[in-house]
């Protein structure tokens, strides 16, 4: 039985939450010693990693599964989220073959109704007892750890390869040690149930301390959600170094200020020179913001997609993402605005349109054979066997 | 018999065998490379029908059968026979066309009937009490983040205001609590550099800032602003919006939830246009319900239409958004309906 053995290589000791050694640059060990395994061996060819779905067919599979979702008053969304992710995986073909999803829909409709309660109170404290809200923050803090890890070992648990599950094994300590890493959020919390963010000096201590550190702590989260997969036995190691997620976020920042400061300068100016349209004036700042947030979106999704999928390993497999700024820039603007001029219609298409880029972007490189994977035949969860699920099994995630 | 020609996945290693499946009456029989079993046929699990998706059979024991026959596979015992309708639905695009509508007509009803009615239903239900606790909530959130409180500015006015907003609070027929509080925004000395303006918050506070006492030139022009937030009171506006801007915000997620990850704006515009529009039906009732309480007691809304023209003089680029998302109705048109109030009142009284 695989998963006994921790898997992910974050070290437990919570002793050093405040100088926590994998904070640095994590030693490459492990992959020298892979590859001395493979040396000598050939390059092999990437598999063909192929997305076949189509937008007239989802087209009619999302307006059918959402007429029936209003008519029910969301209770078929949980079927509906069945059949959209069924039809993406039974799209997505590696190696001819295609994936498979196994989620049922009665476990996500129980997350579904947890989460409409959460949010009903959520919904009810920020607007008519806002002094409760503190306490429902912190009850969160202790719940959000759990959520992370249900939602990540759900859609784990029912996805498959080949008759082969994936898993995702954690812990709550796990979970908790990586969300609040360096107790940031619980500052933040402890922070706004004490008043500290009236107080200038810890706002701006705080947002600073939070912008440099962000970036640092997306690339723990994506640490701790690959590295505790598995598949076949093998799980999946995760390379990339906060550096490399520092600067993306930099750049991001960058392109926002920017263009932002552009596109207000510009306003002005043009208003000074030539006489246009109120409406129009009003609205340019808008359409400024909306494209420097866009922009700076696009380029997020394109360089941490890239580097997430070029440093992960799972077994034999390794990856790589060649997406595009420009072309992502281009997919989301053309989305967003074939999306508003048709009333919604056009989402369908829009998705499908981004499914298929980045998947056929994406490469999935082996570098031995596929047999080196061993499925666990006979087990509780085989893909066949996947309707036997317990009462905490649920996916919260939208 | 039938053959089916596809790929055997046996569950111990991520390998496509290819492989056959013969189908008679009761049996299936699986050749893969050397590998032979027999299966009852009642026994086999086809996995959904979802357009033209790739389906597997599944096999007693674990295996798993991918192949293309979908006309065989929909004769098999289903996994989910539930799923079958809805997959008859979604190959057919009359049925989409015909969903297009549904959904169209399913929106509209409910913004234009339902929406207000359920808000209606929510908040009368609601007691006082729970709705002032809520409003008292608000006020000490305000206090925290925006406001600061000066009785000092302007004392011989609030005290008048103050009159006549409780004999205007008298005559609401409801007989519905309501008080003034005044506040002005953190930093702007005696009201001189925030913006004029007024709210009113739920179970029948109204907050007035000092600047709009600055910048009336007369307590009759104040107390035809504050005449406009009583209509608010008395109308519940305050906790209907609150409900129906969530409920339609809750409504968009869902219907846009696949595309919110392109864009905050792909949700955020259509629920900004269908609360704008709320919004500036509330604030023309409450208008409508102001000119009327105005006449009541005594004063004109002709008050109203000159303090409402002067703010939109002085704060023109402040004040200015477009029509469609604006979240009041045009100023000219609040100015000429309360003109034209005063006009009627003037023929009515002669």
């Amino acid at each position: 039985m695989a998963g006994r053995t921790p898997k992910c290589k974050e070290p437990k000791k919570i002793f050093f939450i405040f100088d926590d050694p994998s904070a640095y640059p994590p030693a490459p060990s492990p992959e020298t010693e892979e590859e001395s395994l493979i040396a000598g061996v050939p390059q092999r060819p990437a598999l063909q990693l192929k997305f076949t779905g189509t937008g007239r067919e989802y087209f009619r599979i999302w307006i059918v599964n959402l007429c029936l979702t209003l008519l029910t008053l969301g209770i078929f969304s949980a079927w509906a989220k069945v059949r959209k992710k069924h039809y993406f995986y039974s799209h997505t073909k590696l190696a001819g073959t295609p994936f498979q999803y196994l989620g049922q829909p009665i476990p996500i409709l129980r997350g579904r109704i947890i989460g409409a309660l959460l949010f009903l109170a959520y919904f009810v404290a920020s607007h008519f007892l806002q002094s409760t809200l503190p306490y429902l923050l912190v009850i969160g803090l202790v719940v959000a750890p759990w959520v992370v890890i249900r939602s990540a070992a759900f859609n784990a648990r029912y996805s498959a390869f080949r008759n082969i599950t994936f898993s995702f094994k954690s812990d709550w300590r796990a979970a908790a040690q990586t969300l609040y890493w360096l107790g940031i959020i619980p500052i933040y919390v402890l922070g706004a149930f004490l008043h500290w963010w009236e107080k200038g000096k810890f706002v701006a201590v705080a947002t600073l301390i939070g912008m440099i550190l962000f970036p640092y702590w997306v690339r723990r989260l994506k640490a701790y959600l690959i590295c505790n997969i598995s598949y076949g036995g093998k799980s999946a190691k995760f390379t990339a170094k906060g550096d490399h997620f520092f600067v993306t976020y930099f750049v991001a920042a960058l392109i926002v200020t920017i263009v932002g400061a552009a596109g207000i300068f510009g306003t002005y100016a043009i208003r000074s020179h030539y006489s246009i349209p109120i409406t129009a004036q009003s609205l340019l700042p808008y359409v400024m913001i909306y494209s420097a947030y866009a922009l700076a979106y696009a380029y997020v999704q394109t360089r941490i997609t890239n580097l997430v999928w070029s440093n992960t390993r799972l077994g034999p497999l390794r990856f790589e993402a060649n997406l595009r700024f420009g072309e992502m820039a281009k997919l989301y603007i053309v989305n967003a605005a074939a999306i508003l001029a048709s009333a919604g219609l056009l989402i369908p298409w829009a998705i499908i349109r981004s499914v298929r880029y980045r998947v056929e972007q994406t490469k999935v490189i082996p570098e031995a054979e596929l047999s080196e994977f061993r499925g666990r035949k006979g087990a509780a969860v085989s893909a066949a066997g996947a309707e036997t699920i317990d009462l905490f099994d649920m996916d919260i995630s939208v | 018999m039938k053959v089916l020609k596809g790929s055997y996945f046996d569950g111990s290693q991520p390998l496509a065998i290819p492989a056959t499946l013969k189908l008679t009456s009761n049996e299936a029989l699986l050749v893969a490379g050397e590998l032979e079993k027999k299966f009852v046929l009642s026994r086999l699990r086809v996995s959904p029908k979802i357009g033209t998706a790739p389906r597997f059979i599944n096999l007693p024991g674990g295996g798993q059968f991918l192949c293309r026959h979908q006309t065989v596979l929909n004769k098999l015992p289903q996994q989910s026979p539930t799923e079958k309708p809805v997959a008859w639905l979604e190959e057919r695009w009359k049925i989409a066309l015909a969903c297009v509508a549904t959904i169209a007509a399913i929106l509209v009803a409910g913004y234009v009937y339902g929406l207000p009615r359920l808000a209606d239903f929510v908040v009368e239900r609601l007691p006082a009490d729970v709705e002032r606790q809520i409003g008292e909530e608000s006020l000490r959130l305000l206090d925290q983040n925006w406001f600061e409180r000066n009785e000092s500015t302007y004392p011989g006015e609030k005290a008048e205001l103050r009159r006549g907003f409780g004999q205007m609070c008298q005559a609401l027929p409801s007989r519905r609590y309501c008080r003034i509080e005044f506040r002005t925004s953190i930093g702007a000395t005696n009201g001189q550099h925030g913006l004029p303006n007024a709210y009113t918050l739920p179970g029948g506070i109204v907050v007035l800032k000092d600047e709009m006492i600055f910048f009336s030139e007369s307590p009759e022009e104040v107390l035809a602003v504050l005449a406009h937030e009583l209509g608010h009171v008395e109308l519940r506006h305050p906790l209907k919006g609150v409900l129906a801007g969530s409920i339609v915000g809750l409504l968009a997620a869902v219907v846009t939830q696949d595309a919110a990850a392109f864009s905050g704006a792909v949700s955020g515009f259509p629920v900004l246009l269908a609360t704008t529009k709320f919004s500036r039906k509330f604030e023309g009732q409450a208008d409508d319900y102001a000119f009327e309480l105005l006449k009541k007691t005594g004063h004109s809304p002709e008050a109203f239409a000159n303090i409402m023209e002067r703010l939109s003089t002085k704060y023109k680029d402040e004040l200015y958004s477009p029509s469609f998302v604006s979240s009041h109705p045009m100023m000219k048109d609040r100015i000429d309906r309360a003109r034209l109030a005063a006009a009627a009142g003037k023929k009515v009284s002669r």
